[in-house]
């Protein structure tokens, strides 16, 4: 028996050497065959889009670009910059890049922002302000932001030209009971009442999932419509704790409660328990028609690209509608304010690690992709996301759908917004800024509750964080 | 064979230097003899033991000695900080942050649904499964399906079968009868409830496959034993099968006890986004991947684990009093 | 010869029986009633089962139904059969699908070896460690088996760096020599599992052996390790199983031999971001097949009765 088992093992360890020589023996044939290497966080918007990017580079330059699209990215980057790889960009959601750059394992992209994306254009300018300055870490640039998300509420354009329903423009116009545009601003509050009495209650005005923080990109741009996005701005910097005392800026604490009128003290308005609803579930309901709008983000139509029939839905993204109390411009009209889907904290992110091998092609590569016309064709790739990047001299073809087209429109006459902060209770992460302290959305806690006391909420929030904040920033 | 059922004075199954029963061999020999044992306990652990320390102890030793220190950002590096992490950890958990101190009482009652819930089903399922209920055959392979199959799946059919609109679940109930269904995944605890739910339901076929193979190996002559005698079936299960594989099921046991700690996919899967069904392992998953405060989430899993591994090991102590003498 | 001294009501005077005879006598003693019960007891439990079965088929049959639907149809209804078969979900997969080069059937085949070297590397480990524990008598016992629950009981995460740092000092960062070392390890689940069973295994099997001037690893790879072989087949499937559907450690340390949980992986986030579940499913049960192959072909030596008796002879 000793004799059968020790054979099996030794039969196996040979097995084992023969391979790992084998294949060690292969692995040496490869001598970094290409001039550049990308890596992407491989999720919701494919890889079509790097792939078309990488073969126009190399077309253009005649250099190799090697793509790798991997998943499980986000958790492999901080090995490889610690441990060197041979990447020479990583395009990353969420990760706390700031960390990094602190200990030197980034590349300073100073040089990058200055470069000439085409004649007089510099790199930087192609930029969006916005994520210039949250780029920026101990007076250096580390990072692009990777993309200008759109969000909001998408509804079912088929099923609004069927029934004659309008598109809503503001909260609530209660001098509008029927949604007619003749008469005034079609009210969203009012037409869900319009949708249950049309559809018999068949149709739910609202679907959503257990996954909540997709109402942030209704109820964010509603904070911002009362507070305007230089206040937004200035919260992000994190001047003082007075930053989140309710009663100097209520504004997300009214925008929460105009969620909870709508949607917790409505429940009629959404399908059943959709706190306890998977996304895709939600999903499902409102491509195949049996709810007529549904808190999303510009990723939608390319994820359920081929999964629904264009009888039953035609989806569209509205621009937010405008809360009681929106800010105004000189001529008395409401400002269009759109967050910046993903910016929150540290956003998503392109770096280019310390030690790439290849970081002048890694340069020249950002900035092709900032070129007008690649901007064009990353949209295209991903129907309809924007890089975070200044879109104005790019046109859409005819051929985008509804979705892309209101995509872009919303980006361009709206002022976008984030999240994005680079503070110290931040960065160690005391503090979320979506919904301080903890992150803890309270959309379903709502549902469960509708008595929950909001002002109470805030102000023993506000109180916590007044108390904590010095130990925050020691 | 020998089976000894009442308690006996020593366990003999374990290799001591006095052999009692033989003869005493010569004395040059009886050191040889010492020396011999001592040899194939180096040779054998050595390698395991090789192994654990290069890529284990090595791999994170960084890990614990992080969670003594703090990233300082002027600098750009990690600074000793002595057991500030610490007193965070047992701040928050004292109730400065509802979030964690939820992970851990969710943690916690990990236990008792693994060890007091499933354990004893799995147990009772592998004694019938032995009994050869009809079918068992089937059964068996049936029954470690849900190891077999993506969790990813699972979670999804569990989630759909209970969603409102879309399940079949809630139609069944009212059909019954039952007029105001909860929701099930919509708030807390009863999101919690249905994790627990969800745990029992598609983690028995590890323990069964475990248990099963325990009591194979109860020689036949016992069973028949009981049959002539007309042993009772509950006699039989707790007075024969239970003792003879009581080490199996404390080891179990005590494997469900780990797992307040490492319990992870199946609050992700089917409470996503959720903060309020979160747990240890969740907790510090999600913080790594955010990749903010490592050393905070350092000290987090180690006072986690310095605390709870003496508690287990009690518990496994304990387990290791009764049927300590039974082998076969 | 050992007797069988089973505290019982047997009388002196029967002797030495074959166990036939008793049963025999005893089917004369039985009471009828007794065996109604019996049945009853067993029908009820049979009706138990069957019901948890019943939902624990239904995830697989409703994952196998939808995917051979379209998207579309998979949309509009989740419950309902499937109105035409798409198998082109099944042979797109299987007949197309590659990464770095290596097909399908090549992900197969890289995934057993490193599957069955790695089971037999651990299993190695860990009935070594837990064997030599559980049976020896030595300072630091102890120790090492908490030191066991330790590392089962660590919710370990960011140790990634630390760890591919150690490989790439150890130049094992490219090659299945690194994954299987890595899989090597005796002090885990396996670990636990075969301590308490080795611990339940009477030492007078060794005895004897001893006695007759064998040596102690003699004992172990001749007696000891044959005697555990339901033991380690169980442990030995769910290992198995684990490394089969283990994606990380191949993907970052086999970045040009994929396995096929790797392959898998790839291809499911790709599809999850079309959201295209049918195709999902279809993936899912190829890489799953072989699996449940496994599993009913070993299931039998597992959860059988093999081992009808110890020492006689």
């Amino acid at each position: 028996m000793k004799n059968k088992v020790l054979k099996f093992f030794v039969l196996i360890m040979a097995v084992v050497m023969a391979l790992s020589v084998g294949v060690m023996f292969a692995a040496c044939g490869e001598n970094s065959p290409y001039d550049l290497k990308i890596a992407v966080v491989h999720k919701e918007y494919g890889q079509r889009w790097i792939n078309a990017l990488a073969r126009k580079f190399e077309e253009e330059t005649g250099l190799v670009v090697e793509v790798e699209a991997n998943p499980n990215l986000q958790s492999e980057i901080p090995n490889r910059l610690q441990n060197g790889s041979d990447d020479d960009l990583f395009f990353s959601h969420g990760i706390t890049w700031e960390l990094y750059a602190a200990q030197g394992m980034l590349e300073p992209l100073d040089d990058l922002y200055e470069m000439e994306v085409s004649d007089g254009v510099t790199f930087g300018s192609k930029v969006l302000p916005q994520f210039r300055t949250a780029a920026r870490f101990n007076d250096h640039y580390y990072k692009v932001a990777w993309t200008n998300g759109t969000g909001g509420l998408v509804y079912n354009k088929k099923m609004f030209e069927d029934y004659g329903w309008s598109v809503p423009t503001v909260y609530s116009n209660p001098a509008n009971p029927t949604c007619d545009p003749n008469v005034g601003a079609v009210g969203l509050l009012e037409l869900c009442e319009v949708i249950l009495d049309d559809t018999n209650g068949d149709v739910k005005p609202f679907v959503w999932s257990s996954e909540t923080y997709y109402w942030d990109y209704v109820v964010f741009d509603w904070w911002a419509q009362l507070a305007g996005v230089d206040k937004i701005e200035a919260y992000t910097q994190l001047g003082s704790p007075e930053v989140f005392n309710p009663t100097t800026s209520p504004e997300q604490k009214e925008a929460l409660k105009a969620w909870k009128n709508l949607i917790a003290d409505h429940p009629e308005y959404s399908m059943e328990d959709c706190a306890g609803k998977q996304y895709t579930a939600a999903q499902m309901e409102f491509v195949t028609g049996r709810a007529a709008m549904i808190p999303c983000a510009q990723w939608l139509e390319s994820g359920m690209m081929g999964n629904y029939d264009e009888s039953t839905c035609v989806m569209d993204l509205m621009p937010t509608p405008f809360i009681d109390g929106a800010k105004t411009d000189e001529n008395g009209d409401p400002i269009a304010v759109n967050y910046s889907v993903g910016s929150t904290n540290s956003g998503d992110s392109i770096l280019i690690p310390a030690d790439a091998p290849h970081k002048d092609t890694a340069k020249q590569f950002l900035v092709f992709m900032f070129r007008d016309d690649n901007l064009k064709l990353f949209s295209e790739e991903t129907y309809g996301v924007q890089l975070a990047a200044d879109y104005s001299n790019v046109t859409l073809d005819d051929e985008a759908t509804d979705f892309m087209k209101s995509v872009y429109n919303i980006n361009a006459n709206s002022q976008k917004f984030d999240l994005l902060s680079s503070a110290m209770p931040v960065l160690e992460g005391f503090l979320s800024l979506d919904w301080p302290i903890e992150g803890v959305q309270h959309y379903a806690s709502l549902v469960a509750d509708p008595n929950t006391d909001i002002d109470a909420l805030y102000q023993s929030n506000y109180e916590s964080i007044v108390s904590r904040w010095s130990e925050w920033f020691e | 064979m020998s089976i000894r059922l009442e308690n006996a004075v020593t366990a003999e199954n374990e290799y001591t230097a006095e052999q009692p029963n033989s003869e005493k061999p010569p004395r040059g020999h009886r050191l040889n003899r010492k020396k011999r044992k001592l040899i194939f306990i180096v040779v054998m652990l050595a390698l395991p033991l090789i192994q654990l320390f290069i890529f284990w102890f090595l791999v994170n030793v960084n890990t614990i000695i992080m969670a003594f220190q703090e990233f300082d950002w002027s600098s750009g590096k990690y600074i000793f900080n002595g057991f500030d992490n610490f007193i965070r950890v047992f701040r928050e958990i004292g109730g400065e942050s509802a979030v964690t101190r939820r992970a851990v009482i969710n943690s916690v009652l990990y236990f008792p649904v693994t060890c007091f819930i499933s354990l004893p089903l799995s147990i009772l399922f592998s004694y019938f499964l032995y009994k050869k209920v009809p079918g068992s055959a089937a059964f068996r392979v049936i029954f470690f399906l849900p190891s077999i199959i993506p969790v990813a799946v699972l979670t999804m059919t569990f989630s759909f079968s209970f969603d409102a609109t879309l399940g079949f679940v809630n139609p069944i109930l009212r059909a019954l009868g039952v007029d105001h269904i909860p929701s099930w995944f919509g708030q807390y605890p009863n999101n919690q409830i249905m994790i627990f739910a969800y745990c029992i339901w598609a983690g028995l076929g590890t323990n069964i496959v475990l248990i099963s193979g325990a009591i194979s190996r109860i020689p036949v002559e016992i069973m028949e034993y009981s049959k002539l005698e007309g042993v009772s079936k509950a006699r039989e299960l707790f007075q024969i099968a239970i003792p003879l594989v009581w080490p199996t099921i404390s080891t179990t046991f005590v494997l469900g006890c780990t797992s307040v700690f490492t319990v992870m996919m199946q609050p992700l899967m089917l409470t996503p986004g959720s903060s309020d069904t979160q747990t240890i392992a969740l907790m510090i998953y999600n913080g790594v991947l955010n990749g903010r405060n490592l050393p905070y989430l350092s000290a987090f899993g180690l006072a986690m684990s310095v605390i709870g591994v003496p508690i287990i090991l009690v518990i496994k102590w304990a387990m290791g009093k009764p049927f300590a003498d039974v082998e076969y | 010869m050992n007797e069988n001294m089973i505290a019982s009501n047997a009388r002196p005077e029967d002797g030495i029986r074959s166990a036939e005879e008793r049963i025999i006598d005893a089917e004369k003693l039985k009471k009828p009633h007794r065996k109604i019960t019996k049945d009853w007891a067993l029908w009820v439990v049979f009706a138990v089962f069957f019901l948890y079965a019943v939902t624990l088929v239904f995830p697989f049959v409703w994952m196998l139904f939808n995917s051979v639907k379209s998207n579309q149809e998979y949309f509009q209804n989740i419950w309902a059969f499937p109105q035409s078969f798409h198998i082109e979900n099944y042979t797109n997969v299987l007949l197309n699908y590659e990464v770095h080069n290596v097909s399908l059937i090549g992900m197969f085949g890289i995934s057993i070896i490193v599957t069955i070297c790695g089971t037999v590397l651990s299993l190695l480990m860990s009935s070594i460690a837990a064997y030599v524990i559980s049976k020896y008598k030595f300072i630091g016992r102890n120790a090492l088996y908490a030191l066991a629950v330790f590392v089962m009981a660590v919710p370990v995460a960011g140790t990634l760096p630390a760890q591919y740092n150690i490989m790439q000092t150890l130049h094992l960062t490219n090659s299945i020599v690194g994954v299987l070392i890595l899989y090597a390890s005796g002090f885990g689940f396996n670990f636990l599992i075969l301590y308490g069973f080795f611990k339940n295994l009477s030492w007078e099997y060794a005895e004897a052996a001893l006695i007759d001037g064998c040596s102690d690893f003699g004992i172990f790879f001749r007696i000891m390790l044959p005697m555990a072989k339901p033991a380690l087949i169980a442990v030995g499937v769910i290992h198995a199983i684990g490394l089969w559907n283990d994606y990380v450690t191949p993907s970052i340390y086999l970045p040009r031999l994929p396995t096929l949980a790797v392959g898998v992986n790839l291809l499911l986030s790709e599809l999850r971001g079309q959201s295209a579940y049918p195709e999902m499913f279809a993936t899912m049960i190829i890489a799953l097949i072989p699996i449940l192959v496994v599993f009913i072909c070993f299931q039998k030596t597992i959860m059988e009765n093999t081992v009808a008796g110890g020492l006689k002879g």
